[in-house]
């Protein structure tokens, strides 16, 4: 469980305001809000890539605000993926793994790479694949390590309409197999929405949550209540 | 008003005028030397003691300098701290001022109490050379560096450091390995830069036959006694190095442009 208490975090002229988040385990969250709206800057405050100035960040009940990324136990995939350019698919893959010093690497990086499909271009170079493939990459690197949290900022951003979704549903395949938390932030409503998550709204450095406050804020921006948050 | 025509003719005639400018010098240093006296000349106890010094100490410092350069860039790229724009400001004074006038800096602060307790070890020494060749290149090397990781997205190592890697681990596992291009031209421009370095090593470890005589020294004290066929040895060796240091950036920077 990952639970985020009066957060703020000032960055030049933006704020992050007083954020207040609990994710259950197994949960996926999607955070959507417009370009601008704080979430990527929330992920890096969650990931420990930001100091956030005040608030706390707790992973399974452990304060974890003062402890550097790599003793957080989660796994952060930026909108451009940053694979290492320098290693292939499998080395990608490995990465945290090697870094951690994990005894079973190899049978890891076949389970992953089993996971997202991509077992036949382990040994490919990253720079060659596709949008959609980078993106299966980086979350086969991200899970690889059995992270508490992953983070996903913008997903999608980067991909077409039909990649978009068969990604999505591969996305919630991945969710139900591996059970892990899933905290997912998006500017894209149309492709966040279907993958029977909870949703949460950010705005100009503030979070809503409670659904009436997500539907009016859907209503008012889309000017219609999207199906899956009818149906609750 | 200037045409696309003669605009685009004005352009290529300056290049082929420049092109043409350093074929001449070359040409000319050709033309006092025939491949005979070039050879005799290279194997002289003079020229391959210059050749054998300029290689030591221009490995030396430069190893030196990258040593030290690298995790200073590194420093100037991804730190915030305070009196970093100064920093950044004076480490360009190296590139600017003269080399003759760092030689003579360092001449002076040998001068100093404190500078005497090691002047015996660089003034007219050795090691002098090497210290002349490390101020010359340190800040531009530095300078190299930093460009290089500035062009290094820190959200490589925010990744990595996320997969569990510490700072230092996502420095040497990502951000080192990223910027293999830009160390390897910083490398070979101030092992170039100090191999051809003069005005700082005259200053400190004067000009010395068969002792403090680097392959720029060896040009200067020959135009002394007039010995052109040794000097023009000495040039076209340089030359041949500069040559060399351009084709190993250029080919590696084009295998290496995709990263």
């Amino acid at each position: 469980m990952i639970r985020v208490k009066n957060l703020c975090k000032r960055l030049g002229n933006f704020e992050l305001r007083d954020i207040n988040l609990r994710v259950n385990s197994g949960e996926h969250l999607v955070i959507l809000g417009p370009i601008g709206s704080g979430k990527t800057t929330l992920l890096k405050c969650i990931a420990g890539i930001f100091v956030p100035d005040s608030g706390t960040v707790e992973i399974d009940g452990r304060d974890v605000t003062k402890l550097p990324p790599e003793k957080r136990n989660l796994s952060y995939v930026p909108q451009d993926y940053k694979l290492f350019p320098h290693l292939n698919v499998a080395e990608n893959v490995a990465f945290g793994l090697r870094v951690r010093g994990d005894s079973n690497v190899e049978g890891r990086v076949r389970e992953m790479l089993e996971l997202v499909g991509l077992t036949e271009l382990s040994s490919g170079h990253v720079e060659r694949l596709s949008e959609g493939q980078k993106q299966l990459v980086a979350i086969a690197r991200a899970l690889a390590i059995r992270p508490s949290v992953l983070l996903l900022d913008e997903p999608f951003a980067r991909l077409d309409s039909v990649v978009k979704a068969r990604l999505r549903k591969k996305l919630a395949r991945i969710h139900e197999e591996t059970e892990t938390t899933i905290i997912h932030v998006t500017h894209d409503f149309e492709a966040a929405l279907g993958l029977r998550s909870r949703v949460a709204v950010m705005d100009g450095g503030r979070l809503l949550q409670e659904s009436s406050e997500v539907t009016g804020y859907l209503q008012e921006r889309l000017g219609y209540i999207p199906v899956d948050l009818e149906r609750g | 008003m200037m045409g696309d025509r003669s605009f685009s003719l004005l352009a290529l005639a300056s290049l082929l005028a420049l092109f043409l400018f350093f074929c001449v010098m070359l040409l000319s240093v050709l033309s006092h030397v025939g491949p005979r006296e070039l050879i005799s000349s290279l194997l002289s106890e003079e020229i391959l003691f210059s050749i054998r010094l300029s290689l030591i100490t221009a490995t030396i410092a430069t190893s030196a300098c990258m040593v030290i350069a690298i995790p200073a860039a590194y420093a100037l790229s991804r730190f915030d701290f305070t009196g970093k724009k100064v920093i950044d400001f004076i480490l360009y004074l190296p590139i600017g001022i003269p080399p003759v006038a760092l030689g003579a800096t360092l001449l002076i602060f040998f001068s100093t109490p404190l500078g005497r307790i090691f002047s015996t070890r660089f003034v007219f020494e050795v090691p002098g050379i090497i210290l002349a060749q490390f101020a010359v290149i340190g800040a531009l090397a530095t300078k190299i560096l930093k460009a290089t990781f500035d062009g290094v997205d820190r959200e490589y190592e925010s990744v990595a450091r996320t997969l569990g890697c510490t700072k230092f681990q996502s420095f040497y596992k990502v951000t080192l390995p990223l910027a293999k291009n830009g160390l390897l031209t910083a490398a070979t421009i101030s092992w170039v830069r100090a191999m051809g370095e003069f005005g700082a090593t005259v200053m400190l470890a004067g000009a010395v036959r068969m002792k403090t005589e680097t392959l720029p020294i060896a040009i200067w004290l020959n135009l002394q006694t007039a010995d052109v066929v040794k000097m023009s040895s000495a040039i076209l060796i340089l030359v041949s190095v500069g040559l060399a240091a351009l084709a190993i950036i250029q080919k590696f920077g084009r295998r290496w442009s995709a990263i």
